[in-house]
């Protein structure tokens, strides 16, 4: 178990070096001259002032040397500044919490509700109720997530007033449920899926029929033997739903002007600011590789093949 | 104890045919008594097991009678249904591979039993259980079994596996135990003992046995009385001396005959092959499968070593069959797919019409296919589910006779259905629209295509019913004496090469330990192993 964890481990730390390396790369074949962004619109610069702002963002080096000294840099906590003058530092610092706060509540809501109605429409594949499930879950996996942003903002937030149609300065907890909730129906209505079929599938199981035969009560069946099982899939498609759910949140941040991670992105990209929308999407890179490194550590613990070796 | 089952019927209101799945069925069983259930898949041998432990989809219609010491289980409210199952009836599943959950322990398993059954109290002390699930494992011959609770089920073999499902049927010591086709998922030798240790527990504990299967032959020395199944009629019953001696109905008749019998080589007649052209020639053949290991970033090959084959020689001569016979494990599919140039051997040679297998590169490779084909075990897997018949018969062609003109190749696949027995308007069907039967007769006819000369058949009706395999044994007998062709029979199943080889290589742990004629080899065993494995075969004392 331990070497699994090390090894799991050493891997993460190297697909976050790769992404990085990546991203650089993609920041750096982006048409356009740094330089020039960086003087601002209507500016014409000479030659050696050119040349100086070149050498001070060391933008006359090859492409790799750029990408040791950025590395070099952010070993030493440097993550580079916006044009504003902002160190990236400090724009982390002030954006992630909402973030995270938003995110934590769309993982939970996405998990509850997945979970638990998908386990019921698999119990009672066929019903009513099922039907109904896989009717909206249909529906609302077809809905593009800006669409449906809008519409809530539009319906509740400005005809119905039933809440505020943007978030303020702070926020909170509270403010952040329905944008999460918007966030994450996508997640949710795959989950409900995914966890019905598994539900369906291990109902149908062998080993369920040998522990009904066995006299073991249908509540017990349900959960040590049929939600059990299936967690261990879903854990894993929680996981990647993860990494939409981060993308996804460039654009509920932005409708709903949340001053979050998303957002940051969003305006630093439309700026044109290339080392800061590097340093930011490194940050959501090691966001996402780290929950799913917790994903398979977690696949370990719940699935015992994993934990002993499947001997073969 | 006795279980009364009076004109039981059971329907689906939307299955394929108006035909319910069974239908005035009648069976009593008396105490400590063994009886069996006897069908081919479809035949609703597995409903009435199904029927007897309430565990019918709720859709089914079920009506007639199912008395368990005058208690009528038809009807049971689900609440009742606890008090019976695993407590009255006891249940041996098919295939103890899926039949355990994989994310608990052994000991849960027991653990979840127990409780539920109530078998310790309180006062037993918290680890009652334990020494129940431990004396309960040790009595069906796992005596290693305090590791054994610790365990996951992947972690045990197929045989342990079955002998923990028996203990947990037998947990709550039911009257009644329902075994449902309890080996045919595993190896002869096991079979055997399972069977056996089936056999002595609900002897010793007083239990009754219904026994389910397809094959004749497992339940002819083991029950006194049978029930023989097709498509949901009851054909016939009563004793089982009865029913193998003097079967009153066509259908028990032709289920007999189709069983595999060892006594077959006495029945038939041998050809001479020793001074036959080798077509296939296998020459101190060694494979051996690195083991992995996990690594920091990759795994690391080659700490430890499989050794699948182990200095295996082999000859296949023009117009023979070979049978290459071992258990799951014994690296006889790891020979085939070396044959096949699916695998490459460590070391070794496989020489095919005089040319070594792996001195043939680029362009002759392809002429290779005309010389060897396979057939596969599993039929369904082996067809492509998206593919007709007629475009699976079609696709050797469009890779070796590009020149054949459509009617050609048409006239060829025409010659391909009728060698193999299937009718022409079973072209424009999908795999899943055939039976199994079908199927492997569509694998075989695939195989033909090229006209090679030797097939190679890896358990090519192991996973078919038995009057199924009895059929497509015919045809192969009949291929044989049409084309020529010769043979490598991959087997576990000794009966099956009775029937159709004429040489016969035992193999065991990737060794050849016995190689002979089959007349000489079956008769006159020499080898321990060889020995073992002939006096598995079910149905020996009565056939």
């Amino acid at each position: 178990m331990a070497r699994y964890i090390l090894s799991r481990l050493a891997q993460a730390v190297v697909v976050i070096f790769v992404a990085t390396l990546l991203l650089y790369a993609l920041a750096y074949a982006m048409p356009g001259d740094p330089v020039a962004a960086l003087a601002g619109e209507n500016q014409t610069l000479d030659a050696a002032t050119r040349a100086a702002i070149a050498a001070k963002y060391n933008l006359d080096k090859p492409f790799l040397v750029q990408y040791a000294l950025y590395l070099g840099r952010v070993f030493h906590g440097d993550l580079g500044t916006t044009f504003a003058g902002r160190p990236v530092t400090e724009v982390i610092a002030t954006a992630f919490p909402v973030t995270a706060r938003l995110a934590i509540i769309a993982i939970v809501i996405e998990t509850v509700i997945g979970v638990l109605v998908g386990l019921v429409a698999g119990r009672r594949k066929g019903s009513g109720f099922d039907s109904v499930v896989m009717t909206v879950t249909m529906i609302l996996l077809g809905i593009p997530s800006f669409v449906l942003a809008f519409a809530v903002q539009y319906f509740f937030g400005v005809k119905l007033r039933w809440m505020k149609p943007t978030v303020s300065e702070f926020a909170t907890w509270g403010e952040l449920v329905v944008p999460a909730l918007v966030l994450a129906v996508g997640s949710i209505a795959f989950l409900i899926r995914f966890t019905r079929s598994g539900v369906v599938d291990a109902l149908n199981s062998d080993h369920v029929k040998a522990a009904r035969a066995r006299g073991i009560h249908e509540w017990r069946i349900g959960l040590a033997h049929v939600l059990r099982n299936v967690l261990i899939p879903i854990v894993t498609v929680i996981g990647t739903e993860f990494g939409g759910l981060l993308g996804g949140a460039i654009i509920t941040e932005s409708v709903f002007n949340i001053p979050g991670f998303g957002q940051q992105v969003y305006q630093h990209i439309i700026r044109g600011e290339t080392a800061p929308t590097v340093s930011l999407v490194s940050v959501l890179v090691i966001i996402f590789v780290t929950v799913n490194l917790l994903v398979d550590l977690l696949y370990a613990v719940l699935n015992p093949k994993v934990r002993y070796g499947a001997h073969e | 104890m006795t279980l009364d089952i009076t004109n039981l019927r059971i329907a689906y209101p939307h299955g394929r045919t108006d035909k319910p799945a069974v239908e005035s069925f009648s069976l009593s069983v008396g105490a400590n008594e063994r009886v069996a259930i006897v069908g081919e898949s479809g035949s609703g041998k597995s409903t009435v097991a199904n029927a007897i432990m309430g565990l019918l989809p709720g859709k089914a219609n079920v009506s007639g009678s199912i008395k368990l010491d005058g208690t009528e289980l038809i009807g049971l409210p689900t609440r009742e249904w606890y008090k019976v199952r695993g407590a009255q009836i006891g249940y041996v599943p098919q295939d103890p591979m899926l039949s355990l959950n994989e994310v608990w322990t052994i000991g849960y398993h027991f653990r979840e039993t127990i409780s539920t059954h109530h078998l310790v109290s309180r006062e037993d002390g918290r680890d009652a259980w334990r020494k129940l699930a431990a004396d309960r494992l040790r009595e069906v011959g796992l005596n290693d079994a305090e590791r054994v609770l610790k365990q996951y089920p992947h972690q045990l073999s197929g045989g342990m596996r079955q002998r923990v499902l028996i203990a947990l049927a037998l947990l709550a010591r039911p009257k009644l135990i329902i075994a449902d086709e309890p080996t045919s998922a595993l190896d002869v030798v096991v079979q055997k003992q399972i069977l056996d240790l089936l056999e002595d527990l609900t002897d010793r504990l007083g239990s009754s046995l219904i026994l389910i299967t397809h094959d004749l032959g497992l339940v002819a020395d083991r029950c006194t009385r049978v029930s023989v199944l097709y498509r949901g009629d009851q054909v016939e019953t009563g004793s089982i001396d009865e029913v193998i001696r003097a079967p009153k109905q066509a259908y028990t008749k032709h289920l007999l005959e189709a069983v595999p019998k060892l006594s077959a080589i006495r029945d038939r007649k041998f050809a001479d092959f020793t001074d036959a052209e080798k077509v296939l020639e296998i020459r101190h053949l060694y494979k051996e499968y690195p083991l992995k290991q996990s690594g920091w970033f990759f795994n690391r090959h080659g700490a430890s070593i499989l050794q699948a084959s182990n200095d295996v020689n082999l000859t296949v001569r023009s117009g023979e069959c070979r049978a290459l016979v071992g258990e799951s494990g014994s690296g006889k599919s790891t020979i085939a797919k070396i044959v096949m140039g699916l695998e490459k051997p460590t070391r070794g040679d496989v020489i095919i019409q005089g040319r070594n297998r792996w001195d043939i590169r680029g362009q002759e490779l392809d002429e290779q296919a005309h010389h060897i084909q396979i057939v596969f075990q599993d039929p369904y897997a082996s067809l492509d589910p998206q593919f007709t018949v007629q475009r699976t018969l079609l696709e050797p062609f469009a890779v070796h006779h590009r020149q054949w003109s459509a009617d050609e190749r048409y006239e060829r696949i025409l010659h391909l259905l009728e060698l193999v027995g299937l009718d022409e308007d079973l072209l424009g069907r999908y795999p899943d629209e055939l039976s199994g039967g079908q199927r492997q007769r569509v694998a075989i006819a695939r195989a033909l295509a090229l006209e090679p000369e030797i097939l190679v058949l890896d358990e090519a009706v192991s996973a078919l019913d038995v009057i199924v395999r009895a059929q497509i044994l015919e045809t192969l007998r009949d291929l044989r004496e049409r084309l020529g062709l010769s043979m490598l029979f991959i087997t576990h199943d000794l009966a099956v090469v009775a029937e159709i080889a004429d040489s016969v290589s035992v193999i065991n742990h990737g060794r050849i330990v016995e190689s002979g004629a089959v007349s000489d080899v079956f008769l006159n065993p020499q080898d321990d192993y060889t020995k073992e494995l002939l006096a598995s075969v079910p149905g020996r004392a009565a056939f």
